[in-house]
């Protein structure tokens, strides 16, 4: 793990709306799939990332800088816990926003292939709606109105369902 | 972006799958009401996590029975999690032998006062387990586990000359922590008499725990990581210890509890004739347990402390002191001899006081912070109950009641905050800023949950005001 020895080679990344971000390559490396492109030399200079807007791009790369910078996790001992607080703190901030923004995240993560973001935004959503009634569940998840079950249908699911629903 | 889109359902199945491995199967189930998107989702989700404290046995059993049948049977189960209590033992059997067929890698069970029967455990395809608090029948006989490479067995109460890893050659990863064994009159007694392990293949070995297991290793030429975070080794135990050191070539990282050492330094004449047994060693950290015992985190909700100290059962200044000189002489020596170029870590007392302290601040600040939206949002579904009564003429005695609750936990949040305050002023100081931060959030959210329940009280008293008054009026008028 040679963070600083590497004398920072550069990637950058361009977002749908055109704005580039200049990042450090072991930043950019966070993303599997960004890494798989360097390994096999097809990334340019500079990398398009035609489906992410630039405010959901600033925030993955927030996320990776942080996780590119603190220790790997092999480290398991009791006393090596002061990282792993540090970066359970730092994802907790990080995952402090709305709804729309962390579908955004985890749509761009998966993209990228960053499984820890991934992890972290499914958590964050899995927390949001644990314990609301289906209907606060649509509102926050923004549910297609065209998706919705018929009342019809939707007593069917109940029923069929039943032995889970009292 | 459009904030009208509906992103999730666009998703793929697998990152649904995901989002749902955080929530209970139970609940996954219910959200097929959502929308055509989620009506079959949680038949074929992988991951099945049950947790379950309210129904009858008969009852959770049947839930269980109906939920494997209707689930896509050609779907393999890639994690189970139990957590529940041991009368749903039928039903632990049933989800056991569901997943045994159908390839399930990681295992997660979590079952109080549950003996679960050794033969249930063989699962061609696992790889992780992870057992707490549970218990096995008392046979002796080795797990039939080939695939497995992880096991973490946490509070977990075993046979006291006992072989179950006898027969895992795939382990790489062991922790045991806080394991007891029971002798042969039923009796617990403290730790794992002997443990028998066959892993050539192991890499990373952690035991925690009081006093120190006898293991009975085949192997352990690949160990690069150990950490033995034993916080009261006894000393006729010592040359246990020191012997399992001597087998440890390979290790390159080692973490050890300054207890260890200390017991090392009580026992020279063991070791002064041995030779260092660490030759890969490149980094050893040993860092001091004793004393960290805190509170329960529990405890910290209604006691006000009046010191950080109060914390802890003892100061330590004299004895860190003595430490600090029995460490500089043999102990060093006998344990960096053999390799040149070892990183040496020393944690402190004060150190490893201020990394317990941080933890025990953030995991403090996220309950607080849990329980202050909990507040919030029942004082928000109240409020919209009480809005309508307001319009309801004909209110009934049961409004009568006030319903206390958010109120009478703010007393709780106080005392939470402060005890949070004075955490702060001993936390690591690299983590202070970001912390004070947060607990400054913290004091505001309080604040207008505070008051949201107080503007709610407020409401009440002057509803049942009025009933009241409407109930006087009415009297008086039919007397």
């Amino acid at each position: 793990m040679s963070t600083s020895s590497s004398s920072s080679k550069k990637i950058v990344l361009k977002s749908a709306d055109n704005e580039t971000f200049e990042i450090d390559e072991i930043v950019a490396l966070e993303s599997q799939a960004i890494k798989n492109m360097i390994e096999d030399e097809c990334a340019d200079n500079v990398i398009p990332l035609g489906n992410i807007d630039s405010k959901t791009l600033s925030k993955i790369i927030e996320y990776c800088k942080k996780h590119a910078e603190s220790p790997k996790k092999d480290d398991n001992a009791d006393i090596d816990e002061k990282a792993v607080e540090d970066l359970k703190s730092f994802d907790a901030e990080f995952a402090k926003v709305d709804m729309p923004l962390i579908q955004d995240i985890l749509m761009a993560a998966n993209f990228l292939n960053i499984d820890n973001l991934i992890g972290l935004m499914c958590r964050t959503i899995a927390d949001r709606i644990k314990g609301k009634t289906p209907e606060e569940i649509r509102k926050i998840l923004n549910i297609n109105k065209n998706d919705l079950l018929s009342p019809e249908q939707e007593a069917k699911a109940r029923e069929e369902n039943s032995w889970a629903f009292d | 972006m459009d904030a009208e889109v509906d992103r999730l359902s666009s998703l793929s199945d697998d990152l649904i799958y995901k989002i749902l491995s955080y929530v209970d199967i139970e609940y996954c189930i219910r959200l097929s009401v959502l929308s055509s998107r989620w009506r079959f989702i949680w038949t074929s989700m992988p991951y099945l996590n049950f947790s379950c404290r309210e129904y009858y046995a008969s009852r959770y059993y049947e839930f269980v029975n109906n939920l494997l049948s209707v689930r896509n049977n050609k779907i393999d189960v890639s994690s189970v999690s139990l957590d529940l209590h041991a009368r749903y033992e039928s039903s632990v059997k049933r989800i056991l032998e569901y997943a045994f067929s159908h390839n399930v890698q990681q295992l997660t069970i979590g079952i109080r006062n549950l003996y679960v029967p050794t033969s249930l455990l063989c699962f061609k395809s696992l790889k992780h387990l992870t057992m707490i608090r549970t218990s096995f029948d008392r046979s002796h006989s080795p797990w039939d586990l080939p695939a497995l490479t992880t096991v973490h067995l946490k509070k977990v109460e075993l046979s006291n000359w006992t072989s179950i890893l006898a027969m895992c050659h795939n382990l790489k990863n062991l922790t045991l922590e806080r394991c007891q064994a029971f002798n042969e009159d039923g009796r617990t007694t403290v730790s794992v008499h002997c443990l028998t392990i066959s892993a050539r293949d192991l890499t990373y070995l952690r035991i925690k725990g009081p006093y120190f297991p006898k293991l009975s290793l085949d192997g352990f030429r690949s160990l690069e990581k150990v950490d033995f975070c034993i916080s009261s080794p006894e000393t006729k135990n010592a040359h246990k210890i020191f012997d399992l050191f001597q087998r440890l070539h390979s290790v390159k990282s080692l973490a050890l509890s300054l207890e260890i050492i200390e017991l090392h330094s009580n026992s020279e004449e063991v070791i002064s004739h041995q030779p260092s047994p660490f030759p890969s060693l490149k980094s050893l950290k040993i860092y001091p347990l004793e004393g960290l015992k805190t509170l329960a985190l529990d405890r910290l909700r209604t006691y006000p402390l009046t010191s950080i100290l109060d914390l802890f059962p003892s100061q330590l200044d004299q004895e860190q002191e003595a430490m600090k000189i029995i460490l500089s002489a043999e102990a060093i020596k006998y344990l960096l001899d053999s390799c040149s170029n070892a990183t040496f870590t020393m944690v402190s007392h004060e150190e490893a006081r201020a990394i317990k302290l941080t933890k025990v601040a953030h995991r403090f600040m996220a309950a607080l912070w849990k329980e202050l939206e909990e507040m919030e949002a029942y004082t928000e579904t109240k409020r919209a109950k009480v809005e309508l009564k307001k319009t309801l003429a004909d209110s009934c005695s049961e409004d009568f009641k006030m319903n206390t609750w958010p109120w009478s936990n703010t007393e709780v949040i106080f005392c939470m905050l402060k005890n949070i305050k004075l955490l702060l002023t001993k936390v690591l100081a690299s983590k202070r800023v970001e912390m004070q931060a947060c607990f400054s959030r913290l004091s505001a959210k309080t604040k207008t949950v505070v008051n949201k329940v107080v503007v709610d009280m407020k409401n009440q008293c002057d509803i049942n005001q009025r009933i009241f008054s409407g109930y006087l009026d009415e009297i008086a008028m039919s007397s």
